[in-house]
C-alpha cells in the first residue's frame, strides 16, 4: 500500500492517521512523506538572509514539536534528542552559509533535505511507537534521482534509477523523504513543490500497486473552496484530465505532473480523509464519472494580473505570440491564461500579481525600439476562475449557462480563455469579484445542473 | 558560428545553458552560435545543426557519455577527430585542469589551432605549463586564444589587467585568489578545526569531495602564474614552492587576530618578475616562486571574508589598483567563456 502523505494536506497531527494506517497495513506499506511548504520557505529565506537565524529555528522547531508531541513515553525523548540534533545541523548550515556570503546552492539543498529526512524520522517513530516495523530513507536511499533539462524551461523532473532502495518494503512499514533527493552526481538535492507526488507514483507503479491514497484534511477534493461555496460537496471521481485541470488551479492535492504520470502508468489516485484513510473520497482515475456531472469543479487562482499587448501591426504578422510569450519567458515567468482577438491587434496575458513587473521589462525590452506593440495594458488584482469537467466537451450551452451566471451575479468579465480539450472554461475577474463568481457558478451551474 | 566544447562535466554543462540565454545578445552582433559537437572521455556527439543539450544530459546520466546520444554518437572518438570532423570555428577545452603538466588539454589547444580554429580555454593547466608553446602557436597560425576563464572565472582579472597595461606598467599584484581555502580559513578565525571547516565546506559544495587543488595551494598557483604570463610570458607553475593551508591550527588564526591580522592564501608578483605567495611583510629576494598563508592587516583591502576574491595590481602610473568578487563557480566561468567568445567576435570584425 502506498500512502502520500504530504503534510500540506493532513497538518501536522499525524498520531490517529498513521494508527489507522499501521493497523490496516502493518507490513508493505510504503509512506511518502512532504514537509510543509511554510517550514521549507522559513528555511530558505533564513538562508538567503531574509529571516533571522534564531526567528526560523524558533519556526522549524515549533513545527517538528507539533509532529512529535504524540509520541510516546520513552521514544519520544529519542526522537526530540533527534530533534536537537537536527535543528544544531541546520543552525551550523545557515551560519556557514551566512560566512559564505548567501546561501549556496548546494548548501540550501542539505539543510532542505535535512529537514525533511527529519520529518520522516519522526512519522517513522510514530509508526514504531505502535508496534510496526519502521524504517525511513531519503528519496535518493530509495533509487530516485533529480534529472533536469538543460535548455529552456529547464525543467525539474525525478526518476527512479534503481529500484533496489524499494525492495525492503515487504519486511514493514518503509517511510521515504519524498523530496530530499540526489542529482546525477550523488550529491543532495531536494525536490521541488509537487515532486514528492510524482515519487509516490514512480514507487506505486515499481512495487506493482495500481493505487496511490492521499489523505487529505477535509477529505476529497470539492467542487468548489467550502469557504466560499457553502453547498460544496465532495466530487466522488475524476478522470486524470479533470484531476489536471484542478491540480493546476487552487485545488492542490497531488502536482500535475503527478496526474500525467499516474495516467501513462495506469495509477489510481485516492484522495481519501485523515479520518478514515482507506475511505475513498474522490478517486481520480480513467473511469467514467459516476455522475451525469458536466461541470464538476469550480476553482480560482487569486493575486493574478491582466498584460494586454496591443498594436495594429500585430494583425497577421506571424509569429507575433511566440515572440510575445518568448519574451515574458526568457524572465522566468510563466503565463497562466492566454487570449487573443480574432482581428490579431490585441493579446492578452494573465500572470501572477508578483510576476508583472518582470513580464513588463521583458515586453519593453524586447518590443520597445520595434512598431509592432504599439501599447501595454495591464490590470493588477485579478483572480482567474476556472470551471471543470470532461462533460463539457461537446455539450452546447455550457458557455452561456457559465457565463449567465456570472452576469446574473453581477460580475463583470475581462477576459476569457477556452482550451482546445473543451475541458474547462477559464475566466478573468477583478479580485473584488471572485468569490461571487466561484459561488454563481458553483451554485448555478454545478448544482442547477 | 561553429562551436566545439570539449569537456562535459559542471562547467561544460552550465556554458551549454547560457549559451541557451545569450541567443539575443549573440544576434545583435550578427552571429548565430551553433554547438556542432561535445566530446567528453566516452566519445563525442556532433551534429551540424547543433546539438540539443536536454537528451544529451539525459544520455550522459544513463550511459555515461554524450557519445551515445541518438542525434549523432560516435563512441571512441577523441577530441583531435572530433576538431578534424567538426571543423569549428571556436573550440572550447573545458576539461579538468590536470596536475604535473598540461595533459590531453594542451593536445587539444594545438591542434584545434592546427585546424585554424579560434580557442576559448577554461582548463588552467596549458596556461600555467605552456603558455609560450600556446601563445606562438596561435600567433603563427592566425588565430585568437583566450583564457579568462581560468581566473577568478565572474571576477575579470585577466580582462583588466590587459586594460590596466595599456599606457602603465604592472610592478606587482598580490591577491586571494581562491575561495575554498579563503571560506576554510574564515571558519577557523572562529575556532573551528581546518577538517571541521572543510567538512562544512564540502557539505554546502563549497569545496569539492577531493579539495586538494585548493587547500595545497596549486590552484592559486596555476593563478598566479597565468597573471604573470599574460604580464610578460615565460612562467611555468613547477616554479612555485607550495604551502597550502593544510597545517594551519586554529591557534594560528587567534593569535594573528590578537595582533590585528588576518591569515589568508595569498599571491604576489613583483616587477622584477618573481612570484612569491608569502606572509606579509616578507619579501623574497632570490626570484623563487612560493605559495603559502600570509597574514594581513585586519581591515585591508585584501582582507576578504567567505567567498570572496582580491586582487591587487600595483601600477607604476595609477598606483594600487583592486578587483574584489565573488569567485568563480561553473556558471561563472562558463559565463567567462561566453565573453571570451564574444571578444573573439568582436576581434574578428576588426
Amino acid at each position: 500500500m502506498i500512502v502520500n502523505l504530504n503534510l500540506e494536506n493532513t497538518g501536522l497531527e499525524l498520531k490517529e492517521l498513521l494508527e489507522k494506517l499501521a493497523e490496516k497495513a502493518p507490513q508493505g506499506l510504503v509512506i511518502i512523506v512532504e514537509p510543509r511548504e511554510e517550514a521549507l520557505r522559513v528555511l530558505t529565506e533564513a538562508a538567503a538572509s531574509r529571516v533571522g537565524e534564531d526567528e526560523a529555528l524558533a519556526k522549524l522547531a515549533g513545527e517538528l514539536n507539533s509532529l512529535a508531541k504524540e509520541i510516546p513515553g520513552s521514544l519520544r525523548r529519542s526522537v526530540e534528542a533527534e530533534l536537537v540534533e537536527s535543528l544544531n545541523r541546520i543552525a551550523e548550515y545557515l551560519h556557514a552559509e551566512k560566512k559564505a556570503g548567501g546561501a549556496t546552492p548546494r548548501g540550501l539543498h542539505v539543510m532542505l533535505n535535512l529537514l525533511g529526512n527529519t520529518v520522516s524520522k519522526v512519522v517513522s517513530s510514530h509508526l514504531n511507537a505502535v508496534g510496526v516495523d519502521a524504517k525511513w530513507v531519503s528519496a535518493g536511499q530509495a533509487g530516485f534521482m533529480l534529472v533536469e533539462d538543460y535548455e529552456p524551461p529547464w525543467s525539474h523532473y525525478v526518476s527512479l534509477v534503481n529500484p533496489d532502495g524499494l525492495k525492503s518494503v515487504s519486511k514493514g512499514a518503509l517511510v521515504i523523504s519524498g523530496r530530499a533527493c540526489v542529482d546525477h552526481e550523488g550529491g543532495e538535492a531536494s525536490l521541488r513543490k509537487g515532486m514528492g507526488s510524482v515519487v509516490s507514483i514512480l514507487a506505486a507503479s515499481e512495487l506493482r500497486v495500481n493505487e496511490v491514497y492521499v489523505p487529505k484534511a477535509n477529505g476529497g477534493v470539492y467542487t468548489a473552496d467550502p469557504w466560499i461555496a457553502d453547498k460544496a460537496r465532495v466530487i466522488p471521481s475524476l478522470s486524470y484530465s479533470e484531476a489536471l485541470e484542478l491540480s493546476r488551479l487552487g485545488e492542490w492535492v497531488v502536482s500535475p505532473q503527478a496526474v500525467e504520470l499516474a495516467e501513462e502508468l495506469g495509477v489510481r489516485i485516492i484522495v481519501s480523509s485523515i479520518r478514515e484513510p482507506f475511505k475513498e473520497c474522490t478517486t481520480i482515475g480513467f473511469e467514467k464519472a459516476v455522475e451525469k456531472q458536466i461541470v464538476k469543479a469550480v476553482a480560482m487562482i487569486p493575486d493574478m494580473s491582466i498584460l494586454t499587448v496591443e498594436g495594429a501591426a500585430m494583425a497577421g504578422a506571424p509569429g507575433v505570440a511566440s515572440a510575445i510569450l518568448g519574451e515574458v519567458a526568457k524572465r522566468g515567468v510563466s503565463v497562466s491564461m492566454i487570449s487573443q482577438d480574432a482581428s490579431e491587434i490585441g493579446i492578452t496575458l494573465l500572470v501572477k500579481d508578483r510576476d508583472l513587473d518582470m513580464a513588463l521589462k521583458g515586453l519593453r525590452e524586447g518590443f520597445g525600439r520595434q512598431r509592432l506593440v504599439k501599447r501595454i495594458r495591464i490590470q493588477r488584482g485579478v483572480a482567474v476562475i476556472s470551471a471543470v469537467g470532461e462533460g463539457m466537451r461537446g455539450t452546447r450551452g455550457v458557455a452561456a449557462r457559465i457565463f449567465s451566471a456570472v452576469a446574473e451575479a453581477g460580475v463583470n468579465v475581462l477576459a476569457i480563455a477556452q482550451g482546445s480539450s473543451e475541458t474547462s472554461i477559464s475566466f478573468a475577474v477583478s479580485m473584488g469579484d471572485a468569490e461571487k463568481a466561484v459561488k454563481a457558478v458553483h451554485d448555478r451551474v454545478i448544482l442547477g445542473f | 558560428m561553429r562551436i566545439l566544447l570539449i569537456g562535459f562535466g559542471n562547467v561544460g554543462r552550465a556554458f551549454l545553458q547560457l549559451m541557451e540565454e545569450e541567443r539575443r545578445g549573440f544576434r545583435r552582433l550578427g552571429a548565430d552560435p551553433r554547438i556542432v559537437g561535445i566530446v567528453d572521455r566516452g566519445g563525442a556527439t556532433l551534429s551540424e545543426n547543433g546539438v540539443k543539450a536536454s537528451s544529451l544530459l539525459a544520455t550522459k546520466i544513463a550511459r555515461g557519455s554524450v557519445a551515445y546520444s541518438e542525434q549523432g554518437g560516435f563512441p571512441s572518438m577523441d577530441a583531435a577527430e572530433a576538431i578534424r570532423v567538426a571543423q569549428p570555428d571556436v573550440t572550447v577545452e573545458a576539461t579538468p585542469t590536470s596536475r604535473g603538466g598540461s595533459g590531453p588539454a594542451l593536445r587539444h589547444i594545438l591542434k584545434a589551432l592546427e585546424h585554424g580554429s579560434h580557442v576559448v580555454s577554461a582548463n588552467k593547466a596549458p596556461f600555467a605549463y605552456d603558455y609560450d608553446t600556446v601563445m606562438r602557436t596561435a600567433l603563427s597560425r592566425g588565430r585568437i586564444v583566450k583564457y579568462s576563464a581560468t581566473v577568478g572565472g565572474g571576477l575579470p582579472v585577466l580582462k583588466t589587467l590587459r586594460t590596466l597595461t595599456v599606457g602603465d606598467v604592472v610592478e606587482g599584484f598580490r591577491g586571494v585568489l581562491n575561495a575554498t581555502s579563503n571560506y576554510i580559513l574564515t571558519l577557523m578565525e572562529e575556532g573551528r578545526s581546518y577538517e571541521e571547516a572543510l567538512r562544512l565546506a564540502r557539505e554546502i559544495g563549497i569545496a569539492e569531495a577531493d579539495p586538494t587543488m585548493d587547500v595545497s595551494g596549486m590552484d592559486t598557483a596555476y593563478k598566479i602564474t597565468i597573471i604573470a604570463n599574460s604580464i610578460e610570458g615565460g612562467h611555468r607553475v613547477d616554479e612555485v614552492e607550495l604551502k597550502g593551508i593544510e597545517g594551519v591550527e586554529p591557534r594560528d588564526l587567534r593569535e594573528a587576530a590578537l595582533n590585528g591580522y588576518s591569515i589568508r592564501l595569498m599571491g604576489e608578483f613583483t616587477e622584477e618578475g618573481r612570484l612569491s605567495i608569502r606572509l606579509m611583510g616578507e619579501f623574497t629576494e632570490e626570484g623563487r616562486l612560493r605559495v603559502g598563508p600570509s597574514k594581513l592587516k585586519r581591515g585591508s583591502v585584501l582582507d576578504v571574508s567567505g567567498t570572496l576574491n582580491a586582487v591587487e595590481f600595483r601600477m607604476r602610473r595609477a598606483g594600487p589598483v583592486y578587483l574584489l568578487g565573488r569567485g568563480a563557480g561553473p556558471f561563472e566561468t562558463a559565463a567567462a567563456i561566453i565573453r571570451d567568445i564574444f571578444e573573439i567576435l568582436e576581434e574578428e570584425k576588426r
